[in-house]
């Protein structure tokens, strides 16, 4: 049972590590392939005089002269030596620039992942459990009218609501400036708590329909019926039964969130005027920047791959029979 | 001890109404200063670095200075330099101010603009853009810097007047300067001082300098506080948060006015956009686009009182064949363009442009489908659906536009190096309308920018005569001519044209507007006060 599980392990931890090095190709390979050059970008409507030599003399200076398979080489190398490369539009180096972004990312994504998988788990159920009742109309309307509503449009109202009209919170920005200690995260939460709430409810929202409908399904399964025929509580059942049929594929939306998580925050991003890596990247890719699009869908790579991994082994907690001798 | 306590009341008022009095007295002036001045806005500084793109814009606007600067109106003033002269338009001669000093308290000298051109020429090949024209830079004293240029050029002063001077001491030992994120960094000799950045509050802190050549600033802070989206800047100045929301060369939306205008405390002004919004561009270096008739066709067909209600709810302008914006000097009156679609069908049939399957599109000469290609920006809303009015216009005349859209990245690549679109809708600065010799050359004049690909030898002739004539009647005449040319050869015509609509704090008096950087202009921040 042990090696079986091993086996199970190690043959995961090889299949990842094939796709980790062909997502590092494509890494490099998709900015550019993309229409658009990074250097016509930089000189923008400031190069009224186009003078070839210069376009040259960047290209130059950012190793995009060189051919193909040697920037992949250097890129290969830079990325053994944890370089990350640096800026073409930002003037700072890769490693800093995600350094800062991903931190806020992080703590803005994290909490709303959890939060929102916590309220979808528990008002899903509560639905499916209640299937058809007054309950169930009422959440499934309201988590129909988030999932239907455009991300931009919740946040926007969120903030004219609750920061414009009602002044209980700041307009944006991740802190007021000027704190320290106890009163900087003091600040820092006040001023994450709205972007958190709308980014836990866009997520909730479709993991809720997910989970009623599995609730649903599960609740007319004939070991279900098996189990209210021994005497066993419908809180019971729900619990013991139902909630673990619906952890597997509750689990995998749950990794996938961290996969999205940085298109996700993108919108969100921008109403309350976060830095982060939703930002980062959509700026890197309207410049072209390429060592940012690179360092960060690396690093976007790394998150997914981790979470699918893990998403993988908590299946075999969540169901015992996968990656079992079955 | 009634006594006593009453002498001491007494003594105690009197000193109180003293007190107050001279507090009065002193604090009239002060009382007015504005201790901090918020100021909103959707561009973004990512590091306090003055080749950091917007913060290189700030730095022009509050820190730093070059030898000449536009004023109100537009035109060159003194800066650095009080005076200058030029007898061949080649060599340009600069006297420096005696009491100028950097933010650290050294003084401007004559080797800190040597090294700052030369600087710039050697560590950022950007700057080969706009000042790649100057051969090399004299130091003979401390207040005399002399510039000599490849070939003369009129216009050096509008080049020079956006280059900022940076302090040799500072940056002598500065390898890569764009990489240099120190806080000397910041360092210029302007009516502000960079105090801090932070990136995670948005916030930027100026504060006055005390030591400045010029007049007090009248604020005694800047705080520049960043959004990522206008809707959240502007709900941040309906609030009060900030004093102004403030574009770099453009305005605000008009659908915000309404808004604005029930509130007291806020002000409005509408100014004359001295570049243009949006400007349809033809590949003149391309058949069939190499055909005058064929543009003025395309111009006829435009209904340009619909696109200025509909794209600027009445705070634009019918634009003129000219071409060049009211208040650019030496302007002339051209015709105002209208709408004719007969004469717009006339001159496509005269070119033999004609509907021959039936379908109610015209074929080209050779009998294939007449399809132009409009590039046009998909991230700009405004572009996109001026872009589909356009497409509504020409069908009426029965031209076939393909719209195209490209991201800002790809359109840069095919008007700036590619050269390969046929007709585009892209906007114009006000700075970009002085480059090359001024009057749009540099969009124009395909030795230059070129977005129209004019190489006409006609057009480059006045192009170079204007660059090289002094004689202020001369100018106008070459001025005048150039407008008659956009108005009869038409290798790009505006579509609409937008004014700057500025909001700001009406508690506030005094704003005063720049074309180059709007509101937050030297008069403003030396002049505003409560009002």
């Amino acid at each position: 049972m042990l090696s079986s599980r091993r086996a199970y392990f190690l043959s995961k931890l090889v299949r990842y590590s094939f796709t980790f090095l062909l997502i590092l190709s494509l890494n490099f390979a998709l900015p550019r392939m993309m229409p658009g050059d990074p250097i016509v970008n930089l000189l923008g409507e400031e190069a009224l005089h186009n003078d070839p030599r210069m376009i040259e003399r960047l290209r130059a200076e950012h190793g995009l002269d060189r051919p193909l398979h040697i920037q992949y080489i250097g890129y290969l190398r830079s990325l053994a030596r944890m370089d990350l490369g640096y800026s073409i539009h930002k003037n700072l180096s890769v490693a800093e620039l995600m350094e800062n972004s991903l931190l806020w990312t992080l703590l803005l994504v994290f909490p709303s992942v959890v939060i929102g998988s916590i309220l979808a788990l528990l008002f899903g159920s509560l639905a499916g459990f209640k299937n058809n009742s007054r309950t169930d109309f009422l959440l499934t309307a309201l988590a129909l009218l988030f999932y239907t509503c455009p991300p931009f449009l919740l946040a926007m109202l969120i903030l004219s609501i609750f920061a414009f009209h009602l002044g209980l919170f700041p307009l944006g920005n991740l802190t007021s400036g000027g704190r320290l200690g106890l009163d900087y995260v003091l600040d820092v939460a006040w001023h994450l708590f709205l972007p958190v709430a709308a980014l836990s409810l866009l997520g909730a929202s479709y993991k809720f329909l997910v989970v009623r409908n599995s609730v649903t399904q599960i609740f007319d399964e004939q070991f279900i019926v098996a189990a209210r025929a021994k005497g066993l509580t419908e809180r019971c059942i729900l619990l013991r039964h139902v909630i673990r049929n619906v952890l597997p594929p509750f689990i995998s939306m749950v990794a996938l969130s961290f996969g999205f998580m940085v298109s996700g925050a993108l919108v969100v991003e921008i109403v309350f005027s976060l830095n982060g890596m939703g930002t980062l990247i959509y700026d890197a890719v309207v410049a072209r920047d390429y060592p940012i699009m690179q360092g960060s869908f690396l690093v976007l790579t790394i998150f997914v791959l981790a979470a699918n991994f893990a998403a993988d082994m908590l299946y075999g907690v969540a169901d015992p029979r996968i990656g079992g001798p079955h | 001890m009634n006594r006593e306590f009453l002498l001491l009341s007494t003594a105690l008022v009197l000193l109180n109404l003293i007190g107050t009095g001279w507090a009065a007295e002193n604090g009239g002036s002060d009382g007015d200063r504005i201790p901090m001045l918020k100021v909103g806005t959707i561009n973004q500084i990512n590091e306090a670095n003055p080749w950091d793109y917007y913060f290189g814009v700030y730095s022009m606007i509050f820190s730093h200075q070059g030898l000449v600067r536009f004023n109100n109106e537009g035109d060159i003033v003194p800066e650095l330099a009080t005076s200058w002269e030029t007898d061949d338009l080649q060599k340009w001669t600069f006297h420096l101010r005696e009491d100028a000093n950097w933010h650290d308290g050294q003084p401007v000298t004559a080797n800190d603009i040597k090294f700052s051109i030369d600087y710039n020429l050697e560590k950022d090949p950007l700057s080969k853009s706009y000042i790649g024209s100057i051969d090399s830079v004299e130091a003979p004293d401390k207040k005399t810097a002399i510039i000599n240029l490849k070939k003369p050029d009129y216009n050096f002063l509008n080049t020079i007047a956006v280059v900022k001077m940076i302090p040799e001491h500072i940056f002598q030992s500065v390898d890569e300067p764009k990489k240099y994120n120190d806080k000397n960094a910041a360092i210029g000799c302007g009516p502000y001082k960079f105090v801090s950045f932070d990136r995670d509050a948005g916030i930027v802190t100026y504060q006055a300098n005390e030591n400045y050549w010029g007049a007090i600033p009248a604020i005694d802070a800047i705080e520049l506080r960043m959004f990522k989206n206008p809707d959240a800047l502007m709900l941040a100045f309906q609030k009060g948060e900030i004093d102004l929301p403030y574009y770099y060369s453009k305005g605000i939306s008009y659908y915000y006015v309404p808004k604005l205008l029930e509130n007291d405390d806020i002000g409005i002004e509408v100014y004359p956009e001295r570049g243009i919004t949006n400007v349809l561009w033809f590949n003149t270096a391309i058949a069939p686009f190499d055909n005058k008739e064929l543009r003025q066709a395309f111009s006829y067909a435009v209904n340009y009182e619909e696109l200025k209600n509909m794209f600027t709810a009445g705070y634009g302008t019918v634009p003129s064949a000219g071409w060049v914006p009211n208040g650019t000097l030496y302007y002339i009156e051209t015709r105002s363009l209208t709408q004719d679609i007969n004469k717009s069908r006339a001159l496509l049939d005269s070119l033999d442009f004609k509907d021959i399957d039936g379908d109610g599109l015209r074929e080209m000469p050779d009998k294939a489908k007449f399809q132009p290609k409009l590039l046009t920006r998909s991230d700009l809303p405004d572009s996109v659906r001026a872009a589909e009015m356009l497409k509504k216009y020409f069908a009426e005349v029965g031209i076939d536009m393909q719209i195209d859209l490209a991201d800002k990245s790809t359109h840069g690549q095919i008007m700036d190096e590619k050269k390969t679109h046929e007709v585009s809708l892209a906007g114009t600065t006000f700075w970009g309308m002085t480059m090359g010799e001024g009057y749009g050359s540099g969009y124009t004049d395909t030795r230059n920018y070129g977005w129209s690909m004019v190489s006409d030898p006609k057009y480059q002739s006045m192009v170079d005569d204007l660059g090289m004539t002094q004689d202020k009647d001369k100018r106008k005449d070459l001025a005048a001519e150039i407008q008659n040319y956009y108005a009869e050869e038409m290798p790009q015509f505006t579509i609409y044209s937008m004014n700057i609509i500025q909001p700001y704090n009406a508690l506030y008096a005094g704003w005063e507007y720049n074309p180059l950087h709007g509101i937050l202009s030297y008069g403003t921040l030396s002049n505003l006060h409560k009002a």
